[in-house]
């Protein structure tokens, strides 16, 4: 991110008390991810040591990375509900397809990202897997990753 | 137009009026986040597109959630002078048969849920007619009262949900809302105002059942200039979704709560930390701030009088721990979610070292109703110890998932029965877990507990937030308790160590019993860290971290035993 963006985001989050968390929130939003030179910028100007930027956006893990996310974001939902109805097992075959691609010269498997989702707030349909936004159920989620491994 | 006086809240009443109860046909879809995944958003075209196409006079609104989820999506039609019609499971190619029956004005019975004559304002205590005759056809369909989901319910918190578009300021206003707010304001002192929360004995829906009054008592007898109101939207708990329900069906409850709180209190500044990851109900509230801010509902001298307050929302950041009260405080000042000790109450030293007041997101919807109706009324709802009612979010091994609300004193067996509508078929019921990771598992006898505060303390668990995960026999307790821990050492903030090592044992421990390697002595170490984890913990985090263990101890544990001595696992959930 450029330093000129950095100084916008700063005027945009001016009048709060407070705004750490919500520049870094725009930041991820944009960049997809934390960039050290950018931090590095914002840590100067808004006078706060690189040490509690870091300290900050480490804590929050989950809203907060330091490397680029993958084009497609798949979030198996690892939440109670999900669990009474044996999400780790979802999971673990979410995996295995993923490795399958792995070894097909088709697509890459660095287009996809796996995360473990807390929960997806839609417990009615558990056990869900969220794939770019959209939740689906386990078998639909296999063909979505299929499909769009297909896609270039 | 900003609304001064009650002259102009009667305005913007009649306007709300005109859209909830239009001249033309309403069609009103749920779009909560399960009704989209079952392609309600396709359902809204093509009853725009059908509707258009067969010339019908009708305006499409998008609301909350009724709570059906099992039945999601769900359409209610609305023709004037006849009763409301409530539909359910509506998918694409069942609209252009409902579309030409409303053409006809008729109803169409077998898709129908149930009907509603009239309906009552919860804020008002008046009931609205929407038809004084019911047409023969309509007769065939049962009434709200009569459908099994509503009859164990009383609606306060989810007054409006799935009723008016959130988007409203108008239909919000139309329902009763802001009445309370223009009372306090004009008729009450803010002393008068604590006095009724005080003696609607409203406790705290965020866990803890703490007297919201009393906390508002402190937090406004504390010294200090600038004083803080916040909202606790935090829903950290993994398994429900019902704030973001309250958030997304009904944004201007929340707010009308919270400017009343700031009113009693004398704070300036009001402040709504939400769940990490929320875009859809970010974006209502933000909405409904900025139309409230508009309207001079918010802002400086609110309805003419000299009262200013103003809101702000902020976005969490995704940790468990944040829901906490003080990590919550620090979450806000931008600083990393960790707790502190509360030598000093956040009501005299919160946000910023200013006196602070925090409710839980339920908690300040209930407010507006009870200034409106008063302590007697709110009073007859609920039990002796615990007044008014829950909402609460059922799923898990029921057959139907549900988002309700229920007086205080229902018990957890009448949940599961008339809500949920029993238990998956051909499996029995084995245990409940009421409130999230702290509240730990009630066995299935206990299923006769009612709703209650003091009562589920007594059982060893919590009512917590209030959404409760059913478990059929199918379930394995040790299997759930490793799961609830393994959940909790992930969310500990590393800050204490009881909290950092303790929580991390017990998981240790509770890995070798579900993989078969589980020894005689583990049960009393479990024991040992338990009482330990409660007795040093900094926050309520580590404290109530070992309910799970020490509740399924004491319920089941003879299955740990199994699990230990035999090796296997009786429910066959864990892998040995
Ligand atoms: C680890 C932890 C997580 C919590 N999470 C929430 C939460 O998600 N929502 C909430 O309202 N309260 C939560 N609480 C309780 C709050 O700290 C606080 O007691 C509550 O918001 C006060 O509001 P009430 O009195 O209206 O319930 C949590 C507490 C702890 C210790």
């Amino acid at each position: 991110m450029n330093s000129k963006r950095v100084d916008e985001l700063i005027e945009k989050h001016r009048t709060e008390k407070g705004p750490l968390i919500s520049i870094l929130h725009d930041i991820q939003e944009e960049e997809g991810y934390l960039p050290e030179a950018t931090l590095s910028y914002l840590g100067d100007k808004l006078n706060t040591p690189l040490g509690e930027i870091y300290r900050v956006a480490s804590f929050f893990s989950k809203a907060f990375t330091f490397e680029k996310k993958a084009k497609h974001t798949i979030r198996v939902c690892q939440g109670t509900t999900c669990h009474v109805k044996c999400s780790d097992h979802v999971l673990e075959e979410i995996q295995e397809e993923l490795e399958k691609i792995k070894d097909d010269n088709f697509g890459e498997h660095e287009n996809f990202s796996m995360e473990k989702a807390r929960c997806l707030g839609c417990c009615t349909s558990a056990p869900n897997v969220e794939i770019d936004g959209e939740i689906l159920d386990k078998e639909s989620a296999k063909k979505t990753i299929i499909k769009l491994k297909g896609e270039k | 137009m900003k609304v001064k006086s009650i002259r102009d809240l009667n305005k913007l009443k009649s306007e709300g009026e005109k859209l909830l109860r239009p001249k033309n046909i309403r069609v009103q879809v749920g779009t909560t986040p399960y009704a989209l995944s079952r392609k309600a958003r396709d359902v809204i075209e093509k009853l725009k597109k059908e509707l258009d196409q067969q010339n019908i006079d009708a305006t499409v609104v998008r609301v909350g959630c009724v709570g059906i989820c099992y039945e999601e999506p769900v359409v209610e039609v609305i023709i004037p002078g006849k009763p409301k019609v409530t539909y359910g499971s509506i998918t694409v190619d069942k609209v252009p048969s409902l579309v030409k029956a409303i053409s006809k004005g008729k109803a169409v019975k077998k898709y129908a849920l149930y009907r509603t004559d009239q309906e009552e304002i919860i804020c008002s205590g008046k009931t609205f007619s929407y038809a004084s005759r019911v047409p023969s056809d309509y007769k065939k369909i049962p009434l709200a009262c009569e459908f099994k989901f509503f009859q164990p319910q009383v609606r306060i918190a989810l007054r409006n949900a799935g009723i008016i578009n959130p988007d409203s300021i108008e239909e919000y206003v139309a329902r009763g809302g802001y009445s309370a707010l223009s009372k306090a304001l004009t008729k009450m002192t803010p002393e008068k105002v604590i006095d009724v929360v005080i003696k609607a004995d409203v406790r705290g829906r965020g866990g803890g059942g703490f007297p919201a009054g009393l906390k508002w008592k402190t937090c406004r007898e504390a010294k200090g200039k600038e004083k803080y109101v916040l909202c606790n939207c935090s829903e950290g708990d993994p398994g429900i979704g019902m704030h973001k329900t309250l958030i997304e069906s009904d944004p201007h409850s929340i707010l009308e709560g919270l400017i009343i709180g700031g009113y009693a209190i004398g704070a300036m500044e009001g402040y709504i930390y939400l769940h990490y990851g929320y875009a859809s109900g970010k974006e209502k509230l933000l909405k409904a701030i900025d139309q409230a801010n508009e309207y001079g509902l918010l802002g400086k001298n609110i309805l003419g009088s000299d009262f200013s307050f103003s809101i702000i929302l902020k976005e969490g950041a995704g940790a468990y721990v944040c829901g906490e009260s003080t990590a919550l405080m620090a979450t806000l000042e931008g600083r990393s979610g960790e707790p502190r000790p509360k030598y000093i109450h956040t009501a005299e030293k919160g946000l910023w070292d200013c006196p602070t007041n925090l409710n839980n997101v339920e908690t300040w919807c209930n407010i507006p109703p009870i200034i409106s109706r008063g302590a007697g009324w709110y009073g007859k709802i609920g039990t002796k110890s615990s007044k008014g009612t829950k909402v609460i979010s059922l799923t898990g091994n029921v057959n139907r998932s549900c988002l309700a609300e229920v007086p205080m004193g229902t018990t957890m067996k009448e949940v599961i029965n008339k809500l949920g509508g029993g238990i998956v078929k051909g499996t029995k019921l084995k245990a409940i877990g009421v409130g999230g990771p702290p509240a730990g598992l009630l066995p299935a006898s206990l299923a006769d507990l009612p709703i209650d505060f003091d009562e589920l303390v007594k059982a060893g668990s919590l009512l917590g937030s209030g959404g409760m995960i059913v478990m059929n026999d199918k379930t394995c307790v040790v299997d759930m308790a490793r799961f609830f821990i393994k959940f909790l050492e992930e969310e500990s903030c590393g800050r204490c160590f009881p909290c950092r090592e303790g929580i991390k044992r017990m998981r240790e421990i509770l890995d070798g019993l579900s993989a078969g390697i589980g020894k005689d002595e583990d049960i009393d170490l479990l024991q040992e860290i338990v009482d330990c984890l409660s007795e040093a913990s900094l926050c309520d985090l580590g404290k109530s971290a070992p309910n799970v263990v020490r509740s399924t101890l004491r319920y089941f544990r003879e299955e740990y035993k199994i699990h230990i001595q035999q090796q296997v696992c009786p429910s066959k959930r864990c892998t040995m």
